[in-house]
Formats: C-alpha cells, structure tokens, sequence
C-alpha cells in the first residue's frame, strides 16, 4: 500500500538582503514526485545539494513546498501527524536534559502515560542497545550516542511512518549494524510493517537495507527502482557506476585488480 | 493542561540545570542591588561623619591670631597644612579643604585694606566637598564678625554684603530625601526583573531554533499555544523567584548601614517588600513574554540578544525621560510596564499612601500585554510547521 506519496513538489529559495531586491534561487526541488510504501525501506540517494533534506523537511511539515502536495495513506500529511516521526540530520536533542529525559519528554508530549514511555524505551534498548546513556546527559554524549537517543526520541509513540534524514551519521559499524536490523525488524510484518523513507549518502548502505531507491540529483528525481533494477537499466556493472552516472553524468570503470 | 505542565516541567528542570548561567543571574539580581545600597549608605555616612568632624586645616595660621581664636571658640580642630597641600589635595592624600591666610592678614583687614582668605579645595574629590560648606559658613561668620569690629573702629568701612547672611533651608521631608539618596532602588528592582528572565527566554526560543529542538517539537502534536504558554510559565517561575530574592535582599542587606540616620530613613521592611513584589512581579511575566517573542522571531541567539539590548536601552532610558520631568504623573504613567514600577517604588519610598486601585490596573494592563506577546509568539511558532 503506498504510504507517502508526493505530487510535482517544487521549492525555491530566495536570496534577499536588506538592500537589495529579493531574488529567486535555482529550484531546490523541481516538480518531484515519488511514492514510498508500506513495510518498505525507500532510500532517497543523492549527492549534495540535491534536495534530499529539502524533500524530507517538506514531508515533516518544515518547509513550505511552493507547488504540489504530499498525501499520506491518500490524506493531506497533517492528518497523520500522530503517525508520523521524523528524524533530523541535527539530532535536536535538549543537552542540559539526560537520554531517558530527551525521551521521557516527547513521550509526555505525545500523551503517553509514564509506564508505557518506560515499556517503549526498554523496547527500543533491545533493539538499538542506548542503556549506558540514558542517565548520561546529550551534551555530553557522542555523535553516534545522540544519534540513537534521538531516534529512540522519535520512535517513541510507535509512528507508522518512518522519516529519517541521515540516520547513520557518526555512527560506528556495530551501531549502524543494530541500526540497519532495527529498521528491517520495524518494515516487517512483526515491527507493524511501517513505511521508512530515508536519506543517505552511503552507497553500501543503500545496497544493504534499502527496498526501493529513488536518486535525486539537482532537485529532480533521476531513477526509481531497486538497486538491482537501477544499476541494470543504467548497464552498469555495479550500482555505484550506476549513480555515478545518474548523479555526475560519468562512467567509473571497475578496476580489475590481478 | 497536560502538554502545558510537561512543557513547563521540562523548561524549569533545564533552566535550572544551567548551572553557570544562573549562578551569573543570580549574582547579578539578587546581590548587585543590596549591596550597592550598602556601598551608597556607606559612602553617605562616611560623607555624614566627615561633615560632623571639626577639622580646619590652615596655611600660614600664625598670620591671623583673630581667626585662630574664632576657630578656637568654634571648637574647631586646627591642623597645620602640609608643605606641599596643593600637590596633596589636587592628588587626593588630602581630604579636607585648606584655609590659606595670606601675609599680615590681621594687620591688613585692621588697616580697612581688603583681605582675602582662600579656601582651597579640590571638586573632584567628592570627600573633600564634605567639609567645605561648614568652612565657608564659618569662615562668613568668621569676615562678619571681623567686620562688625572694624566698623565699631571706623564707621566709614561699612560694606553691607559683608553683614548680609544667607539661609539656606530645605523643604522636603524626610522620606523624600530618602528618594533622593535612595532613588536608585527602582532601577535594581526592574533591571532584576530583567534580567532574571534574559537568558531563560532567549535560550528556550532562539536557543532551541538553533539546536533544531524547537523543530522536533513542532512535528510533535503539541499545539503552538501550549508551548508558548509552558515556556512563559516557566521562564516566568524563574525571573518571579530571582525578583523575589533580589527585593527580599534590602531587607537584611539594611542591617549593615553604618549610619542610624539612614537607616532609618531607609526603613524597608516586610510590608514594603511586599508593595515591592505586587508591583514588580507583573513586570516579570511581561519581560519573559516580551523576551520569548524577540527570541523566537530572532534567527538566531545573536540576533536575539541584539533585539533584546533594545529593551534593555528603552527599560535605562525611559524612566530617565519621564522621570526628569518632574510634575504631575499622569495615569497612563502608572500602567506602562518600567514606568509604573518607578512611580511605585518611588511613591512607596516616599511614604505616600499606595492604594489598591493603582495595583490593580498596573497588573490588568500587564496582563493584556502578556496575553499579546504570547499570542503573537504562538503565531511565529505556529508558522515553523506549515501542514
């Protein structure tokens, strides 16, 4: 079933100053549509500047598109924001206020009672292992730490639609390992089948996790498809060459080495 | 109710946590105005017992035995100037003014010559001004006295300045000159009030926009007006409690005023703290709901500090303004946030009568401004998300 479905999103930033006349930028996002269904990991790949975080912040509510509209389960966003999380590539967290603090938080604000916040942190702990700093203060945790905590801080009221911009930031190999289970376990049928969209620069990461991927380059949508479907229609040998292709127009060889 | 009071308990919890800044607040609020009034009561009795002491320093004594025993029948202490008194009072190792008597001056003024004593002093040296208008009515008593004999000698050398006496009498009461030398006491209170809010609402709304925080929370459901008001209680809770400190300070801080005049012309105690806090405690909840819309329209903490020095001027400059105009206080005077609070405390210190009705309508136009700034700030936050 399709979760989160976009239609011909546009988006500008403008450049003004106190002296001179606002002007228009080139277009962030240009006429982009795409779709992201149910019990799916979609990855949203791209090089810099392409409108990765633009798209994603849009979805959240947190930037205003200038044209075109986002319909989740086919209704306005707005009306599945109780169903919905999103994760910032900033994290976010308050770090005066410990892990379980920052969590406890949006649980509150989120109307759930103290238990069953205490149930849903010990849920995620088994999945993403953040124990040791839930009476750590965030300013004084690690990029990887504060990545978890803010995704714990996010999953909290168990939303069925999942956006994270740049999950795997600063996060090591072991964590990024739990990370990548956890969100196969949630896309499953066991985690309620959830609708994960994330953005990513890591290729490998994509190959490994990703059920559908969509490329944005320049504010327009590239290629959609799965890895393999992607990497055939651009007659590549690996997906790599094939986004190298989408993204920077050009053909990297594989080297044959022996 | 529910997202209010989680909002609330979150924003207190992490006010408090910053430890440094508000042990900086809290120094700043609670301690800044008792102990500048202790420094001022101080530097008065100082100023006070200066005035009292009956020291004369002379140059050239010997040249007036007339003066000497006019001095003497004074009960003045006469001490010899230093060589170098010039060099000693122009560099402030000499406190006391410096009567100079020129050559032969007995003899001169005997002769109907004009003699001229000089009083020396130094008017950047404000202790030095202590003693100097005991001098000069001395030394008047002194040429009048002198005068009146060499007129009994020779009636031709009459001069009628010379017989003339100026009174001087003050007017106003005792609570007023309270005011006079304790009219800084408004400016502690509503800069506490200020500053007990300051840093608690630029970090909650400007701090949390460049934290990515306040993003977090506008994809939650949490409805903009709750947050504001949550963030307001909070904040508010903060400044009323450092406010309440800084104007519970001059109660003990009193105790230690040198001087019994003063002090009980000072005279603040529990009842007067008590106006204090009716008057000052609005102003809080004004500030913080002021500071928190500079914040959240700032886009960042740096440009919400430079909005927020603007109140800062306006809260220094405007009492100033109106202040120095003197006259009747009109009406809205006694309303307008910083303005009301001065005529308050003022009023108070004066010992005019401070009814209720002037309270209430002080705490009614605060609240209207309040419910403004945290409507107009539930808007801008309102505006973070779009859908």
């Amino acid at each position: 079933m399709i979760m989160i479905e976009a239609i011909d999103l546009s988006k500008r930033f403008e450049h003004s100053s106190l002296f001179r006349k606002t002007q228009p930028g080139r277009p962030v996002l240009d006429r982009v549509s795409l779709r992201a269904e149910d019990a799916c990991i979609t990855a949203l790949l791209g090089p810099n500047g392409a409108g990765k975080t633009t798209f994603l912040r849009m979805l959240a509510g947190l930037e205003k598109p200038e044209a075109g509209s986002i319909l989740i389960q086919g209704q306005p966003a707005h009306l599945h924001t109780a169903k919905f999380a999103y994760l910032s590539d900033g994290c976010g967290l308050y770090p005066r206020l410990t892990g379980e603090e920052n969590i406890r938080y949006f649980g509150a604000l989120y109307g759930l009672s103290d238990a069953h916040i205490t149930l849903r942190i010990q849920t995620l702990d088994s999945h993403l292992g953040f124990a040791h700093v839930l009476a750590k203060k965030a300013g004084a945790c690690s990029l990887g730490e504060r990545m978890r905590i803010a995704l714990a801080r996010a999953l909290v009221h168990d939303p069925h639609t999942l956006v994270l911009d740049e999950p795997t930031n600063g996060l090591d190999l072991a964590s990024v390992r739990k990370l990548r289970n956890f969100l196969r376990y949630l896309a499953s049928e066991a985690g309620g089948g959830k609708c994960i969209l994330l953005s990513t620069h890591h290729l490998h990461e994509v190959e490994m996790i990703a059920d559908q991927v969509i490329v944005l380059v320049q504010g327009q949508v590239k290629a959609t498809g799965s890895v393999r479907q992607i990497t055939v229609a651009n007659a590549a040998q690996h997906f790599e060459d094939a986004f190298a292709a989408l993204a920077f127009g050009e053909t990297i060889s594989c080297i044959n080495v022996g | 109710m529910h997202q209010r009071w989680v909002i609330f308990k979150k924003e207190f919890k992490d006010s408090l946590r910053d430890r440094r800044g508000l042990l900086t607040v809290g120094l700043v609020t609670v301690l800044a105005g008792p102990l500048c009034l202790l420094f001022m009561a101080n530097m008065l009795s100082e100023y006070e017992a200066k005035s009292e002491r009956r020291v004369v320093v002379v140059h050239r004594l010997a040249d007036s035995p007339s003066l000497q025993n006019y001095l003497q029948r004074e009960s003045a202490q006469i001490v010899p100037a230093p060589p170098d008194y010039e060099a000693a009072l122009r560099e402030g190792r000499l406190l006391e003014p410096v009567v100079i008597v020129p050559p032969q001056f007995d003899q001169q003024w005997q002769r109907g010559e004009v003699a001229t004593l000089t009083l020396l002093t130094n008017s950047q040296q404000a202790r030095t001004q202590a003693s100097v208008s005991r001098l000069k009515r001395w030394l008047l008593g002194y040429a009048s006295m002198q005068s009146e004999w060499a007129l009994m000698q020779q009636p031709t050398l009459l001069r009628m300045h010379e017989l003339i006496q100026l009174e001087e009498q003050d007017q106003a009461s005792d609570k007023a000159q309270t005011v006079k030398l304790f009219g800084m006491l408004p400016y502690f209170l509503v800069f506490a009030a200020l500053y007990g809010v300051w840093s608690a609402a630029l970090e909650t709304t400007a701090g949390e926009r460049e934290k990515g925080t306040l993003e977090a929370l506008a994809v939650t459901l949490t409805s903009p007006v709750h947050l504001v008001i949550g963030k307001w209680l909070a904040v508010t809770t903060l400044g009323a409690i450092l406010a309440t400190l800084a104007t519970l300070g001059f109660i003990p801080a009193q105790a230690w005023i040198a001087s019994d005049t003063l002090k009980a012309m000072f005279n603040f105690g529990s009842d007067e703290a008590m106006i204090c806090l009716c008057l000052i405690l609005p102003l809080v909840g004004f500030f913080a709901a002021l500071l928190l819309f500079l914040g959240a329209v700032a886009a960042s903490t740096r440009q919400a500090q430079t909005n927020a020095t603007l109140v800062m001027l306006l809260v220094a400059f405007v009492p100033m303004l109106f202040l120095t105009q003197g006259g009747q206080v009109s009406v809205w005077q006694t309303c307008l946030p910083v303005l009301a609070q001065h005529h308050g405390i003022i009023a108070l210190l004066s010992g005019e009568p401070l009814s209720l009705k002037p309270i209430l309508s002080l705490v009614g136009c605060h609240a209207i401004l309040i419910l403004f700034f945290i409507t107009i700030t539930s808007r801008v936050f309102a505006t973070i998300r779009h859908h």
